[in-house]
């Protein structure tokens, strides 16, 4: 008895914490290390955490007794990363899910979200939506782990989509419809409102066709209005009069208040095309800066393109710092240039400023010069 | 012309001086197989962001706001019930007092 109720204790003290072991599949210190690109966001990550020695001994396979706690505290962040990744990444590469829930791969997702954008539709017929699939999820694990402030954007936007293609947007969106249908106007109404460039007059003429649908009861409120009603009252002595005036008072100043609601409201709702759709969402956030940097092609160009010469110049100063000359080893020499590449990757970052596919692909192909130019480093 | 990394990234270069964003966003996704496979999977990466941003952007914010409209509609509708309910009291003491 005694030892059941300690079995009891026990399980309700383990089942609240999280086992570590074994590892998911994959994630393994050995697994990482033999996987080609995975190691090489778990050198990022080592190198992003000031353990760039730490990653130069796994590279060269040469560990110290002590590096192995080191690495399983490592271990552990990048699997928790990797995992958040995969769930994202998960749901571009499934097409339902079974009975238990786990998903049938698939790739329905990601064409029906290909479809809704040119560029990526052309991307995606040209690689397969297989690979491409494959090639956004080794992105998202290499993003998890080195941009993590835009590795959490994704995860916003790829949720917001998700629940946009569940249909719990369109079942709100539908709502809506319904709503302009019973508010008496057409669409072609809604949208000649919505064309109107005059805030001012955009807004007015959103409540004019809120009110459209009031005309009728606000007539009954006016014949119920306290100007009207009260001699009528008075007169008939009816109790509780004061009472019913402040009510119909406040009751009216409250649809009053509801119409002017609603007319913003329908100001903010979605329209079919995508283009009304962001324009309306600049209109919310007050930001028009949107409309020029909208591709951030320009402010991508401002962190510049990969320049050999001034690289070969950075990399004679940084040699010279680091007395490159005085090593005695191709592992030495190796850490050096390893360190070099990895600094200039960061002031090309710190330099790039825009955040868009402009400055990924600026990063992109800065990166791949680097990373292509390292037998230059002499 | 070669297609080697450099020799793709010199004609990218083209279009960037002359400041053709279209042509460099086109010549990219033209030549997008071209390139080696890690500078692809980042293209493709960066591709599929844009799309995803630009498909994401303001919708949460837009069905928030359709929440709210549908929110204070329904207010709207308690309201007139209260009104309504008022003018039958109205009604009724006015028939009683006739």
């Amino acid at each position: 008895m005694k030892t059941a109720t300690m079995d009891a204790f026990r399980r309700s003290k383990a089942e609240g914490k999280e086992h570590t072991t074994p590892p998911p599949q994959g994630h393994t210190l050995a697994e990482i290390l033999q996987d080609e690109k995975r190691s090489d966001v778990f050198g990022k990550l080592l190198i992003r955490e000031k353990q760039a020695d730490l990653a130069a001994r796994v590279a060269q396979r040469e560990l110290r007794a002590d590096d192995i706690k080191l690495l399983e505290q490592y271990r552990l962040k990048f699997s928790e990363m990797i995992t958040r990744s995969e769930q994202i990444g998960i749901w571009l590469a499934e097409k339902d899910k079974d009975e238990k829930g786990n998903p049938i791969p698939g790739t329905e997702n990601i064409i029906k979200f290909a479809q809704s954008n040119e560029d990526f539709e052309q991307v995606l017929n040209l690689l397969s939506p297989e690979k491409a699939t494959k090639a956004i999820q080794g992105q998202l694990e290499e993003i998890a782990i080195t941009d993590e402030e835009r590795f959490n954007g994704l995860a916003i936007a790829m949720e917001t989509h998700k629940s946009y293609l569940g249909g719990e947007y369109k079942k709100t969106n539908d709502k809506v419809e319904k709503m302009c249908k019973d508010g008496q106007f057409t669409p072609q109404e809604y949208f000649a409102a919505l064309a109107i460039e005059d805030p001012g007059g955009k807004e007015k003429a959103l409540k004019q066709l809120a009110r459209r649908s009031m005309s009728g009861f606000k007539k009954l409120v006016d014949a119920l209005s306290p100007i009207s009603s009260i001699g009528r009252w008075a007169n008939r002595g009816v109790e509780k009069l004061e009472e019913a005036e402040t009510s119909l008072e406040t009751s009216f100043a409250k649809l009053e208040e509801m119409q002017g609601e609603i007319g913003q409201l329908l100001f903010y709702s979605v329209a079919a095309n995508t283009d009304m759709r962001n324009a309306l969402t600049r209109e919310l956030v007050g930001d028009k800066t949107k409309v020029e940097e909208k591709s951030g092609f320009g402010t991508a160009k401002e962190a510049g393109t990969f320049d050999e010469e001034a690289y070969k110049t950075a990399w004679e100063t940084y040699k010279d710092a680091e007395a490159y000359d005085a090593t005695i080893n191709d592992y030495e020499r190796d850490q050096i240039k390893d360190r070099f590449i990895n600094d200039q990757k960061t002031k090309y970052k710190e330099k790039m400023k825009s955040r868009s596919v402009w400055g990924s692909i600026f990063t992109a192909l800065f990166e791949g010069n680097i990373n292509r130019k390292r037998d230059i480093l002499k | 012309m070669n297609d080697t990394f450099e020799d793709l990234y010199n004609q990218f270069l083209v279009y960037v001086n002359k400041d053709d964003e279209q042509g460099a966003r086109k010549f990219l996704i033209d030549n997008l197989q071209k390139f080696p496979e890690d500078i692809q999977e980042k293209l493709t990466f960066a591709f599929f962001e844009e799309a995803l941003m630009k498909e994401t952007e303001g919708r949460k914010d837009i069905a928030e706001m359709q929440k709210g409209g549908l929110e204070a509609m329904s207010q709207i509708d308690k309201a007139k019930k209260v009104l309504e309910d008022k003018r039958k009291v109205e009604d009724l003491r006015s028939s009683l007092t006739k």
